[in-house]
């Protein structure tokens, strides 16, 4: 169904005095003007968003569910439309949805925004932020019960191989083995050794073809392979230990912050002497407090200033590494 | 900005506290703090205040409580220092304030002094200068 050019022009009409009375602070009104301009003209993306703002502003309870339906109703418009990705990538976080889907939304958001130089990009940086922030916690919470199942597991894992080893029910085990000859006999040894590491197997098999005639040598190999067990379980104590530190909240290094704002970079310049500052942190000193750079006071104006890409992509891969970090962005 | 940089020096400094000060918001107020600067051994310490407003882009605007008998210090409490004035950057700290403040007491500028008299007997009776200096600490520094 196509909507005539009358239409069209309606429905412009209609999204202008929405828009005015958006900007008076009159949200209930400017939503129902936009509900009107969707009618007429329903393929229009920036309707939607337009609603969708409204709502936002509103904050009415269920606010954020409307929000969501029409940010999808105007991405599958407009898949590239800035402020539906904003839109839907913040209600998907605030209703706890796709964290994953909400962050590729903000990513792309946050692009457009770039792109566009438009302000509302501090605000996309912030959602961002949160969203990565909201996702961090669960994955590193899920990191560390993963872990702590494992290390349990292995601890009784530890105890069920030593208790088999003092009651002698693996030399038992290790002869009727070795009835089916070497290759069997070396497999249920790793199996008994918990350790199952390739040494243990090793040795079992050579003992077990030597154990036919010597069951003793066999029993004292077994015995080897608990020792190593605890052995290894120290070692795997450090490896747990690693692990966790990987989900462990610590410092951004200055590195990744600006000497000013003392916050992680979001949009990293470089000044002429080569140190890098937020850039609205680095224009707000240029205008109040002067011309020069703020660490080696040589004089610069914002005409000196270039982006530091370099910086912003050391960020994010900081960033990408350290989850927690995310939580230092809003 | 303000208030997440103020909190940010605040976490640094519990962390990390420069030598000879300690400092914090008076009460749960992060733009006004309350400093305890001192010199060498045995030599002036002193309680001083900070309005930390628009900060980083103005300077934290210091001064003493406590009487300091000080070619730099007058009767107010005002400091003669100039990154509290036209040499302030936003890339200094309130750690790096203080330390400055601090080594201030210790080593006085008497060639661009706030208080000529004094300056001029930390000029040419260095001795005289030190024992009154000592006395105003025990007289009205507090602890």
């Amino acid at each position: 169904m196509g909507v005539t050019a009358g239409e069209k022009r309606a429905a412009e009409e209609l999204r202008k005095e929405g828009n005015a009375l958006f900007q008076r602070g009159k949200y209930a009104a400017a939503s129902e003007r936009y509900t009107e301009a969707i009618t007429l003209d329903p393929q229009s993306a920036s309707l939607y968003v337009n609603r969708a703002l409204c709502a936002k502003k509103q904050a009415a309870p269920g606010a954020w569910e409307r929000i969501l339906e029409d940010a999808e109703r105007a991405l599958a418009r407009e898949p590239n439309h800035m402020k539906a990705n904003y839109l839907c990538g913040m209600a998907l976080r605030e209703l706890g949805g796709d964290l994953g889907r909400a962050i590729r939304l903000l990513e792309r958001a946050l692009e457009r925004a770039r792109e566009q130089d438009d302000a509302i990009k501090d605000e996309i940086w912030r959602e961002l932020a949160k969203a990565n922030d909201a996702c961090w916690r669960e994955e590193s919470a899920r990191r560390r019960s993963e872990a702590e199942a494992l290390r349990s597991q292995l601890r009784k894992l530890a105890a069920v191989a030593a208790a088999v080893s003092s009651t002698g029910g693996l030399s038992q085990q290790e002869s009727s083995g070795s009835e089916d000859r070497d290759g069997a006999g070396a497999s249920s040894g790793a199996q008994a050794g918990g350790g199952g590491t390739d040494m243990s197997a090793r040795k079992a098999e050579g003992s077990s073809s030597a154990g036919a005639q010597e069951p003793g040598s066999a029993a004292a190999g077994v015995a080897g392979s608990a020792g190593a067990a605890e052995v290894n379980w120290v070692a795997l104590d450090r490896v747990f230990e690693r692990a966790a530190r990987a989900d462990t909240r610590g410092e951004v290094p200055s590195a990744f912050t600006c000497p000013l704002t003392m916050e992680v970079f979001r949009d990293p310049v470089v000044s002429k002497s080569g140190h890098t500052y937020e850039r609205a942190a680095l224009t707000e000193h240029i205008a109040k407090v002067g011309g020069w750079d703020p660490i080696t006071r040589i004089p610069m104006t914002l005409a000196d200033v270039r982006p530091n890409i370099s910086m912003r992509t050391a960020v994010s891969v900081y960033l990408e590494e350290h989850g927690w970090a995310w939580h230092e962005c809003y | 900005m303000a208030s997440k940089r103020i909190m940010k020096e605040l976490e640094d400094l519990k962390r990390d506290p420069p030598a000879n000060c300690s400092a914090g918001p008076v009460q749960d107020d992060l733009f006004h703090w309350q400093a305890t600067i001192m010199g060498p051994a045995d030599s002036p310490y002193a309680g001083a205040r900070a309005a930390v407003l628009d900060y980083p882009f103005k300077p934290p605007k210091v001064a003493f409580q406590t009487k300091v008998y000080h070619p730099n210090v007058n009767s107010q409490g005002s400091i003669c220092l100039d990154i509290l004035k036209d040499q302030w950057s936003p890339a200094l700290t309130i750690s790096k304030v203080l330390l400055s403040i601090s080594s201030l007491l210790t080593d006085a500028n008497p060639d661009d002094p706030l208080v000529p008299e004094i300056a001029h007997i930390y000029k040419s009776d260095r001795h005289r200068y030190e024992e009154t200096a000592r006395e105003w600490t025990r007289k009205y520094a507090m602890m």
